[in-house]
């Protein structure tokens, strides 16, 4: 194309008035839908922090940070803040590094009807997380549940609980159930991952006597930078998301101890009609969502996005 | 090598040659079934259970199966009116999401633009943003606009939202397609509009395929953007409509849920066979990494 | 049909000079090649006459018409691509079709310059065919109708050949101007490679670093190098450079034993040349071995370190102290490894370069790097 990068009179004007169809249709129209439904919702959201408002009247009042001041106060926001962080954990220990693992499993033929697995672990990807979590209250109930009477049949009966009720389980429950949801996400990713890392390396490794251990952590995995890093912010956005499952699941019980920031800002906005502190509970959200980022590509995955 | 083996080429992955020992891969191979496929199957099973094969247990077989749960959460929840707007849902909002992203991800594959990383910015923004955050200005927008409650309101919302991975997705895509075809096509003559049109768009069916599924899967496992900004009964989704199955009315044998939750699956099934090979081989990862 | 003229065309990329100033002529109907080793500029030259990359400054006529600025529509120009860049959703008669619908031509006039033109190619029997459905040389064949089929004035071709196998390359040279005979279209050709630049072109550009280095026809450039770049680019196996003190009427190494007469034309240059060393080029063909029994004195002698056997002639590398050279001698010789041969010269064809510039002292040309 006719781009003239090497010119210095070269602006996105002259870019414009050479390539109209492209700036109209690939430029500017979607900048402008984004300013609309991305760009100002968040801006009013942080606008609406600063407010007492309860979604219907047409004033609202403006209270500077006194919702910034409730939230450190709130011991809510402390719960939830702890079952996000929790839940990525999870998230990153169970699916991400079992995803790996089955993905790996899979490439050197330590697994029989490899095919067949790969649909099975993926196939929950694809389903909603109500059906998942509809599906897990039936397993996982305390009485008629399948999860105990498997328990129960192994020997383990010791380990059968509250899964729901008891609420120093509870989030760990929910976010194990995320996670059986999710692993299949990270398994493609890790799968399609290894399936481009060079064979000649792996037959190097082998030749030179290294065993399974070895080669994941030291041939496969240095090789899989970007895959990881693809991986990881989806897992860490995945958590910070998470809301599906504690709607269906427990809302939030018991006492609230499985409340989540995402679900927090729903019930105190939709539910107390507290708009400006759910506006408050957002903007906290998504600083921690762009800081955790940030600070991730900053260091761990410095470089592994560029192209 | 001709673009057209490039383009076309099934990618083939190459299986490394060691095997575990047998024992190891069968004892594997049964677990990682029982944890994904048994939940699934027990599902299937219970759904065909009449009410009194309730008490025999989760593991007991049925001795009389029967297909009256599904015909009761059926009718009680009306799954005809929830599929058809499910349906309705992720046909039109994936259609606008790809629509509006074709041409951006022309843009940004083919262009040496000023500015082009802000957009690339802008893009992930839109893609790691928590749906949560922007629910109550959203809901405030629609709302103005005369759209809360209403099919259309959703279906632009999901079409917006679901815009910046298609572009993410088009464009890996459409960087595969060679530059010199372009060129060739420029010295025949053609604007960027023709090239568009006459050369990256259909040799961009492959990744608007890819993309289309996914955003449909997507949008037919949505639940906050359709629970808050839905409210009427007959414009419900699956997702949100299958609430009700978490109520003491359902729930007491265990075969109506699960009868209901097969029947949400269904259509995704479906698809799944239809493009199986495409998305779980993971062929996609490369155009959404690109 | 037209001319093309590069006035003072220069490139940037930023602070980066691609191509500090280059002037060419390229006359009406004539086959001009543009050649050099890659990132000498030629490719960039070619798509700058194209109209696919910006000309930063100076000014870019084709038929006497300024088309610095114009899009490559306006151009009047066909290209072909190294990849062949056939449309790959599209069969044979679409992809050359391509243009003319784009500009809108009557259907029947398509019809009928599509079919004159594949069947003047050979591939008429394939144009409902798709591009991956035929073999290398008919999708070089189908990029060459889509150029054709437009009568532009000018075609563009960037190493046309280089993705068809060695056989299929020889054939597609002789055709590709055979063609040029037939339709005479003014074309500016780019390759890397020597060969196909002496076979084909009316004048060949050699290019380096942005600058030509010698812009002649094939012969001229072969026999009168305006350098050592020049003369160690063309000509296969390349040019034997020594590196000699001029000694009175003759070019000597005196520490290794080597003596070099010189032809009366090149003594006249010597004497006006004041340096006291001089860049010997000798091709490969200007040596061959003295008959064992018959061996003149004072002729010069090097050991044979590697004979490479072709059948109906060999190369013989040689050397002695740090001078090493190649000839090209008859498929006969029987050299042994390791014997010192005496060599016969013909002294019609050997050059003398400075050694600093690198200029050809005989035809008063500039070195490589000059500017």
């Amino acid at each position: 194309m006719m781009s003239r990068i090497d010119d210095e009179r070269y602006s996105f004007l002259a870019f414009a008035r050479n390539h109209v169809f492209v700036t109209l249709f690939g430029i500017v129209a979607p900048v402008l839908l984004f300013a609309c439904f991305i760009g100002y919702p968040i801006v009013y959201t942080i606008y609406l922090s600063f407010f007492e408002w309860n979604g219907m009247a047409p004033t609202k009042t403006f209270v500077g940070l006194a919702n910034y001041s409730y939230m450190f106060g709130d011991k809510y926001f402390y719960i939830s803040l702890e079952n996000n962080l929790k839940w990525l954990v999870v998230s990153l220990a169970f699916p991400v590094v079992l995803g790996f693992l089955i993905a790996y499993a899979m490439r050197v033929r330590a697994v029989y009807f490899p095919t067949l697995l790969r649909t099975a672990i993926f196939f929950p990807v694809t389903m909603s997380l109500v059906a998942v979590g509809l599906m897990f209250l039936l397993i996982l109930n305390p009485i008629f549940g399948a999860f105990d009477t498997v328990l129960r049949a192994l020997g383990l009966g010791f380990l059968v609980s509250e899964w729901f009720g008891d609420y120093r389980i509870a989030i760990y429950t929910l976010a194990f159930v995320g996670g059986w949801a999710f692993t299949g996400l990270p398994m493609i990713f890790y799968f399609a991952g290894i399936g481009d890392v060079p064979k000649e390396t792996f037959d190097a490794a082998r030749i030179e006597g290294a065993g399974h251990l070895r080669m994941m952590l030291r041939v496969a995995l240095p090789q899989l930078r970007s895959v990881t890093a693809v991986v990881v912010m989806l897992t860490l956005f995945e958590s910070l998301k998470a809301f599906d499952l504690i709607a269906v699941m427990t809302k939030g019980a018991p006492f609230g101890r499985t409340n989540v920031l995402g679900y927090l800002v729903y019930l105190e906005s939709f539910w107390n009609s507290r708009f400006g502190y759910g506006a408050t509970v957002s903007v906290a959200i998504l600083v921690l969502s762009i800081a955790i980022a940030t600070l991730m590509l900053g260091t761990v995955f410095r470089g592994a996005f560029d192209v | 090598m001709s673009s057209v083996a490039l383009l076309t080429e099934r990618r083939t992955f190459k299986r490394l040659r060691f095997a575990a020992p047998r024992l190891f891969a069968t004892l594997l191979a049964f677990i990682l079934a029982a944890i994904w496929l048994g939940p699934l199957a027990l599902m299937v099973m219970t759904s065909i259970k009449p009410n009194k094969e309730f008490l025999n247990g989760p593991f007991a077989l049925p001795i009389a199966p029967t297909f009256e749960p599904y015909q009761k959460v059926w009718e009680g929840l009306n799954f005809g009116v929830l599929m058809q707007n499910s349906v309705l849902y992720a046909t039109t909002g994936s259609a606008l999401a790809v629509l509006l992203a074709l041409v951006p991800a022309f843009a940004l594959s083919r262009f040496e633009i000023p500015g082009k990383k802000y957009v690339f910015a802008l893009l992930l923004t839109g893609l790691i943003l928590p749906q949560q955050t922007v629910l109550i200005p959203l809901y405030a927008v629609l709302r103005s606009l005369h759209l809360l409650d209403t099919r259309i309101g959703l279906i632009i919302v999901h079409g917006v939202y679901g815009m910046p991975a298609q572009i993410l997705i088009l464009r890996g895509f459409m960087t595969t397609i060679p530059r010199e075809i372009e060129k060739a096509a420029q010295i025949e003559g053609a604007t960027d509009f023709q090239i568009f049109t006459k050369i990256i768009l259909p040799l961009s069916v492959p990744g608007i395929v890819v993309g289309y599924t996914l955003n449909f899967i997507a949008i037919w496992k949505e639940f906050v953007f359709a629970l808050v900004f839905l409210n009427s009964e007959n414009i419900l989704p699956v997702t949100v409509g299958m609430l009700k199955l978490n109520s003491d009315r359902y729930i007491t044998a265990f075969n109506l849920p699960a009868a209901g939750l097969v029947i949400s699956q269904i259509p995704i099934v479906i698809l799944f066979i239809l493009t199986y090979r495409g998305i779980s081989s993971g062929n996609f990862v490369g155009s959404v990494k690109g | 049909m037209a001319s093309v003229s590069l006035i003072n065309i220069e490139k940037r990329y930023g602070a980066q000079v691609v191509i500090p100033k280059l002037n060419v002529e390229i006359a009406d109907g004539s086959f001009v090649v543009l050649v050099g080793p890659s990132g000498c500029g030629k490719t960039t030259t070619l798509n700058m006459i194209a109209g696919l990359e910006p000309i930063t400054a100076g000014q870019l006529l084709i038929g006497a018409r300024d088309v610095t600025d114009l899009p490559p529509k306006n151009r009047d120009i066909a290209m072909v691509f190294q990849s062949y860049a056939l449309f790959p959703h599209m069969n044979v008669f679409d992809n050359i079709a391509f243009g003319m619908k784009i500009r809108r031509l009557s259907r029947s006039e398509i019809d009928t310059r599509v079919r004159n033109v594949a069947s003047r190619l050979r591939i008429d029997a394939f144009l409902d065919r798709r591009p991956k459905a035929l073999s290398g040389g008919q999708r070089q064949r189908v990029a060459l109708a889509r150029a054709m089929v437009r009568r532009p004035g000018v075609f563009l071709m960037d190493e046309p050949l280089s993705n068809l196998d060695a056989k299929l390359r020889i054939e597609a040279r002789s055709f590709l101007t055979k063609m040029h005979h037939e339709v005479r279209t003014t074309t500016v050709y780019v390759t890397h490679d020597q060969s196909e630049a002496m076979t084909m072109g009316d004048t060949i550009v050699v290019m380096k670093d942005g600058l030509i280095q010698q812009a002649a026809a094939p012969l001229e450039v072969y026999n009168e190098p305006a350098n050592m770049f020049v003369a160690g680019f063309i000509g296969s196996p390349a040019m034997n450079f020594l590196e000699l003190s001029k000694a009175d009427t003759k070019l000597v190494d005196r520490e290794h034993e080597l003596e070099f007469p010189v032809s009366d034309r090149l003594r006249a240059v010597l004497d006006k040349y004041r340096k006291a060393k001089v860049v010997l080029g000798l091709r490969p063909d200007a040596l061959r071995p003295a008959p064992r029994n018959a061996e003149p004195a004072g002729a010069p002698r090097f050991s044979v370190d590697v004979a490479q056997h072709l059948g109906h002639e060999t190369l013989l590398d040689a050397s002695r102290g740090p001078h090493r050279l190649v000839a090209r001698v008859s498929g006969t010789d029987d050299s042994k490894i390791g014997e010192t041969r005496a060599f016969l010269l013909d002294l019609d064809n050997m050059h003398l370069f400075d050694p600093d510039s690198g200029a050809n002292l005989a035809s008063g040309g500039t070195g490589p790097n000059a500017r």
